[in-house]
């Protein structure tokens, strides 16, 4: 099949057939990148009606299903079971007015909007007929129309209708179209909107009174398609021409100018048409070469540039013009893949392939090189043109390589027949020589011979890959797996992967005229040989790949690096920057499926797998034929993509966002969080990348790749803000980005008012302890103190007796034993003072007696007490001539007492029996104990005369002191715990009774042993 | 305690030897004056401490002994306690300042018959002395209290059991019966309350000494 357009320039392509039915995949055509999209791609139907873009950068597109919202990877679908404020389903118009709104025209002639995140209806079909609305937009002024399929314009701002141009009654064809203004044409007719009226467009021709369609323009005019003519209507005339129609009569469906000019004509039968300014040819795009369908519903430019046409029942298209192409001779390299690729002076190119011979494509000519032209061998691995116009080739036989010459490829009598197959093939400039690598080596070939240049250091099958050239003359020469060799004044120095090389496999070299040497390796990545000193490059740095193929310079400071995944531009001071070690990575572009190549895996490890010809286009060799690129028509996405960020769910629910901050608190006892985020660039959505950062976790930016999705899990309490930023397609990064701001709420015991309880409590209790383990100190000091107190009372008290009783009887014996002279001479008088001084000594004797028995602690105990009391009760009595009678248990048990106790008892006692000696008038005192578990009484009974209780003190003789001594005993029995009884029957005597209870006494521990009273032997 | 004596005006025929033992060279010196002064008493010797006591008084073989309890070195119930086994017929008496009688009682456990204050008169001291070796038994109420106490445990001997008038006598003493209320009390004479008295002292002798030889041989 040959191309029918043989009066187009020679560089015309000649296209390649795309089997329909295709899976959606990007493919280039007519230098665009095309790319299908279907419901796989998650579209809800295959019927796409419309295109429009919002502001935030949304794409929308209407289908029959709904209206879908694009991100670049996902379709966002809004119909009537999810968003009940769509009228109807079926979508057919779309406009986005600039000012926030994006318009919806349906099916059956309802308008309806999206503004501010919520849908609300505008407008209901007026009447019954042909309501559809295929037109919607706004006019200079920025007043909202919308057209019926039936002619008539609404207006969608007040209750105005524009009537059709033609009868109501009849159908027609209708079309509109939006440059600055609105432009309507009906069965033929052109109109403007003007002002609140269909202003019909005055053509001078009466030829052109058919329009068959209009594009509106950016400035006022329009393209009016007549009269088989393409030309633009301005000012009242015809302002520009661009031809006739390309098409047959075919209706058309759509017009649209695009920005830079081109006029995008869509039709039903026959595809889309580009027609550009200036020379350059047409592009028909359809079914014959890769649209799905031919008829284009729709066509609409978006903010990037990107063509979106609907394409029938068959998805949706989008297109990006593309500096990649792909030439195939008519008989499709016969199967073969393309080994090896040359340029000739004149612009031509040798193809050499893997089984079909070599090409040679001129002027948009082919013509084919095989066997009968001298060829033995079909599998073309290496050719060249030589400075001089030589072409030579190499093939996969021994013998090679052959040099046409008359139109047959000869072997010329310089080329020994031995030599293995040649892989490299170069011109010497200046010269007539050519180098050949083979499998055996480097030789140089002249007129006459070839001599040996360097053997392959392996032997035999490490092949010369790669030759390099550089301007001192020195020759550098790669090998399949002997390293780098260097050839210079007739030595030969070879280098490894031990002396900085990347790998011993060599597959490219590139020489710059500065002497630096690029080393493309088969696995190693790249490495640069400069001033002596290598440096390695791989993915890490930026590379695409560690198999490098081929390098080319496209001499606009570019390097192609052509590798397994594709091919990869870069900027060769960046390259340079890196290999330096000024910065970690190198930026570049990487193109493959997704720019359209057909494959990523190029020809590698051969001389001849890639070209430049003259006119600056680049040629890769590969397996699916040969793909050139036009370095000069790389135009970088200039825009970065705005970011969006989509959804915030928390455990599968969404969390209500307002104004960029989670509407309420999360709580704290959540699984996962996750993020959505979009940058919304469609020129090649999967190359654009994000990058988020969570702060408050995330130190740095974390790189997400191309993945749209942020997952967190069990954040602790705080307040946090995500932010997510994102680069189009060729790495320019939009650095604001979005952000949300959120705020996990605390476990409730993590909010500061439990926490400070807790706080509070825990000062509160240790307050306590210490204030409980003080104040007990405190307390024990207390009773010691007191203690100590009781002990110091007793010991002033005892101090005081002594003092009073014995102090003042001694100093009487003192002064009694230094009598007067006087005294001394009578001895009655002498003897008299003797006396006295043997009284005294015998009172404080009796004195200290008493002192001595009170404080010995030895007789702290109750029967020492009782002891005492019964041997002072004896002598006593018989001292005043009484009887005395002692009642007392024979065993007391020994319940210890305190010196207070035993004082204060005993002085009780005393008084008792003083009251009984001087008042009674007895003549017999008994005394008697009766003990009881934890108490005892002690009864002195005399039979003297009595006295009766009731009456005062001072009216009884015999009561004299009696009655303040009787207060002053039942105080101290009060002060030790326990009672004075008195009773007292006149004339039959008085009975005191002291009772004291031990469970006042301090002495608890004791054990009280059951006591009989007054046993006897 | 005062001892109480029943029999004021009994003398002996002979001279009373007694010997001193005190360490109070003032104390010493007066008492041997007012025995050498008093009629029908000798001083047969004085001695400052128990250790040159201990070796003489069996030599001597004195009537009473006068004993001061407080003595450096050895006290004075420990004198009493070596002494009465080998001079039977000594009467001992204790000399002391305070009428502890805890101490007394062990005194008299030792082997003493009476125990005289220091602050005691001349005459009563003499008369006391004359009574003792004339067989009073002075004993006041809580001293037989601590002798019922002491006699309640069992005995060796049966024969050192009080016999039934020793313990109606001591009970009255105990209940603080004079011996002359004593005497009324049982239809008996002084001296013998006296005598049962001093019985009871012996047998307070003896049962203290088996006590202590028990606590030896018996090993607890």
């Amino acid at each position: 099949m040959t191309s029918t357009l043989r009066s187009l320039p020679f560089w015309t392509l000649v296209l390649l057939p795309f089997a329909p039915g295709c899976p959606a995949a990007t493919f280039l055509v007519e230098g665009y990148s095309v790319r299908v999209w279907q419901t796989d791609d998650g579209l809800p139907e295959n019927l796409v009606t419309s295109a429009a873009q919002t502001k935030d950068g949304y794409l929308w597109f209407g289908t029959f299903s709904g209206l879908v919202r694009f991100d670049g990877e996902r379709f966002r679908v809004f119909n009537s079971t999810n968003t009940p404020e769509l009228p109807d389903r079926r979508v057919v118009r779309l406009f986005d007015d600039g000012k926030g709104t994006l318009w919806i025209g349906h099916e059956a002639g309802h308008v309806s909007r999206y503004r501010q995140g919520r849908f609300e209806r505008v407008m209901a079909p007026q009447s019954a007929e042909n309501e559809r609305i295929i037109g919607l937009g706004s006019d200079e002024s920025g007043a909202m129309w919308a057209m019926r399929e039936n002619g008539a314009v609404d207006s969608l701002d007040r209750d105005l209708r524009l009537p059709s141009l033609i009868a109501g009654d009849r159908p027609g064809l209708m079309g509109w179209s939006r440059g600055r203004g609105i432009w309507v044409w009906e069965n033929g007719r052109a109109a403007h909107v003007t002002g609140d009226r269909l202003v019909p467009l005055e053509l001078p021709s009466p030829q052109d009174a058919s329009v068959f369609a209009i594009a509106g323009s950016a400035d006022d005019g329009a393209w009016v398609l007549t009269n088989d003519r393409i030309r633009k209507w301005k000012d009242g005339r015809w302002s520009e021409d661009r031809g006739a129609f390309r098409w047959p009569p075919a209706t058309i469906t759509c017009a649209v100018e695009l920005r830079d000019g081109t006029l995008a004509v869509g039709t039903v039968d026959e595809g889309l048409y580009l027609i550009f300014a200036g020379d350059r040819p047409a592009v028909h795009i359809s079914q014959r070469n890769g649209l799905p369908q031919n008829w284009i519903r729709f066509l609409f430019e978006d903010r990037e540039g990107t063509l979106w046409a609907g394409s029938g029942n068959s998805g949706l298209v989008s297109m990006r013009s593309s500096p990649f192409a792909i030439l195939a001779p008519p008989d499709r390299w016969n199967g073969s893949s393309v080994l090896s690729v040359a340029a000739a002076r004149d612009g031509a190119l040798w193809v050499g392939t893997d089984g079909a011979g070599l090409y040679n494509h001129r002027d948009g000519q082919w013509s084919h090189y095989d066997n009968a032209e001298g060829l033995h061998n079909r599998y073309i691995c290496a050719v060249t043109v030589t400075p001089g116009g030589e072409v030579w080739a190499g093939h996969y036989w021994w013998g090679g390589p052959y040099r046409l010459e008359n139109g047959r490829f000869v072997q010329p009598a310089s080329v020994d027949a031995r030599w293995s197959p040649a892989f490299a093939l170069v011109a010497v400039p200046g010269t007539d020589d050519l180098l050949v690598g083979n499998r055996d080596g480097l030789l140089r070939l002249n007129r006459e011979q070839g001599t040996w240049l360097v053997r392959s250091p392996g032997g035999f099958g490490d092949d010369v890959c790669a030759v390099a050239q550089d301007r001192d003359g020195i020759i550098w020469c790669g090998f399949a797996q002997g390293g780098l060799a260097r050839i210079a004044d007739g030595k030969v120095s070879f280098y490894h992967q031990a002396d900085g090389l990347g790998s011993n496999s060599v597959q490219c070299l590139l020489a710059e005229d500065d002497g630096t040497l690029w080393i493309g390796t088969a696995d190693g990545g790249l490495t640069r040989l400069k001033e002596g000193k290598f440096a390695r490059l791989g993915p890490e740095q930026g590379l695409a790949d560690t198999i490098i193929c081929h390098i080319l310079d496209d001499g606009l400071g570019f390097f192609w690096i052509s590798t397994h995944h594709g091919i990869q531009r870069v900027a060769k001071h960046e390259l340079n920057r890196c290999a330096d070690g000024a910065s970690p990575a190198f930026p570049s572009q990487i193109y493959d499926r997704s720019d359209g190549l057909p494959i990523v895996e190029f020809q590698g490890g051969r001389q001849s797998a890639a070209c430049r010809t003259e006119d600056g286009r680049l040629w890769f060799a590969s397996s699916a034929g040969l793909i050139s690129v036009d370095p000069a028509r790389i135009r970088p996405n200039p825009d970065p993509p705005p970011v969006v960020l989509e959804s915030f769910v928390m455990d599968g629910k969404t969390v209500p966002v307002l104004n960029r901050q989670a509407a309420e608190g999360l709580p704290p006892d959540h699984e996962r969080l996750e993020f959505r985020f979009s940058g919304l660039s469609y020129a090649a959505p999967n190359k654009v990348l994000f990058k988020y950062r969570l702060d408050g976790i995330d130190k740095t930016w974390i790189d997400a790749g191309s993945k749209r999705t942020a997952f967190y899990s069990r954040l602790p309490a705080g307040s946090y803000r995500f932010q997510v930023i994102a680069s189009n397609n060729d790495g320019l990064w939009n650095t604001t980005g979005a952000a949300l701001a959120f705020v996990i709420a605390p476990f409730f015991w993590q909010t500061w008012w439990f926490v400070g309880t807790c706080i509070l409590a825990a000062l509160f209790a240790v307050a306590f302890l210490v204030r409980t383990v003080t104040r007990r100190r405190l307390q024990r000091r207390i009773e010691q103190m007191e203690r100590q107190h009781e002990i110091e009372r007793e010991r002033a008290r005892i101090a005081q007796d002594i003092h009073d009783d014995v102090g003042a009887s001694l100093s009487r014996i003192a002064m009694l034993s230094q009598p007067a002279r006087r005294d001394l001479a009578e001895p009655a008088r002498a003897a008299a003072m003797l006396a006295r001084i043997y009284d005294t000594a015998r009172e404080v004797t009796r004195s200290l007696d008493e002192i001595v028995w009170a404080v010995d602690p030895r007789h702290d105990t109750f029967d020492s007490l009782v002891d005492y009391m019964g041997k002072f009760a004896q002598d006593f009595l018989a001292t005043a001539h009484l009887r005395c009678r002692l009642d007392l248990p024979v065993q007391v048990p020994a319940w210890p007492l305190t010196a207070e106790t035993r004082h204060n008892l005993f002085l009780a006692f005393k008084e008792t029996l003083h009251n009984a000696v001087k008042h009674a008038g007895a003549d017999e005192v008994r005394i008697s104990l009766v003990l009881r578990p934890d108490s005892f009484d002690l009864v002195v009974k005399d039979n003297g005369q009595g006295f009766d209780l009731a009456q005062p003190a001072s009216t009884d003789p015999a009561r004299i002191a009696s009655g303040n001594g009787l207060a002053n005993m039942k105080k101290r029995l009060a002060s030790i715990g326990g009672r004075c009884e008195i009773s007292s029957v006149k004339g039959e005597g008085t009975s005191v009774s002291l009772m004291v209870s031990l469970a006042g006494q301090t002495n608890a521990d004791q054990p009280i042993p059951s006591i009989r009273p007054s046993s006897v032997i | 305690m005062k001892t109480e004596s029943s029999n004021p005006g009994q003398t002996q025929a002979a001279t009373i030897s007694v010997v001193v033992v005190e360490d109070d060279s003032s104390i010493r010196s007066i008492l041997t004056n007012w025995l050498e002064e008093a009629e029908g008493f000798t001083c047969a010797g004085v001695f400052p401490d128990v250790e040159s006591a201990l070796p003489q008084i069996p030599k001597t073989r004195p009537d009473v002994a006068i004993v001061d309890i407080n003595l450096p070195g050895l006290s004075g119930i420990e004198c009493v306690r070596q002494l009465k086994p080998q001079v039977p017929a000594t009467q001992f008496v204790m000399l002391t300042v305070y009428e502890d009688s805890n101490h007394i009682f062990d005194a008299l456990s030792a082997g003493a018959t009476g125990y005289l204050v220091k602050t005691t008169s001349r005459e009563t001291l003499i008369a006391a002395l004359r009574e003792v070796h004339g067989g009073g038994s002075p004993m006041s109420g809580n001293i037989a209290r601590k002798v019922v106490q002491n006699l309640q445990q069992p005995k060796i001997r049966p024969a050192d059991e009080l016999s039934k008038r020793e313990n109606e006598v001591l009970v009255l003493l105990a209940q603080g019966y004079l011996y002359k209320e004593i005497a009324e009390a049982l239809g008996i004479r002084l001296d013998t309350v006296n005598t049962y008295i001093r019985r009871i002292y012996e047998k307070l002798h003896v049962h203290s000494r088996s006590q202590a030889v028990a606590r030896f041989t018996n090993l607890g």
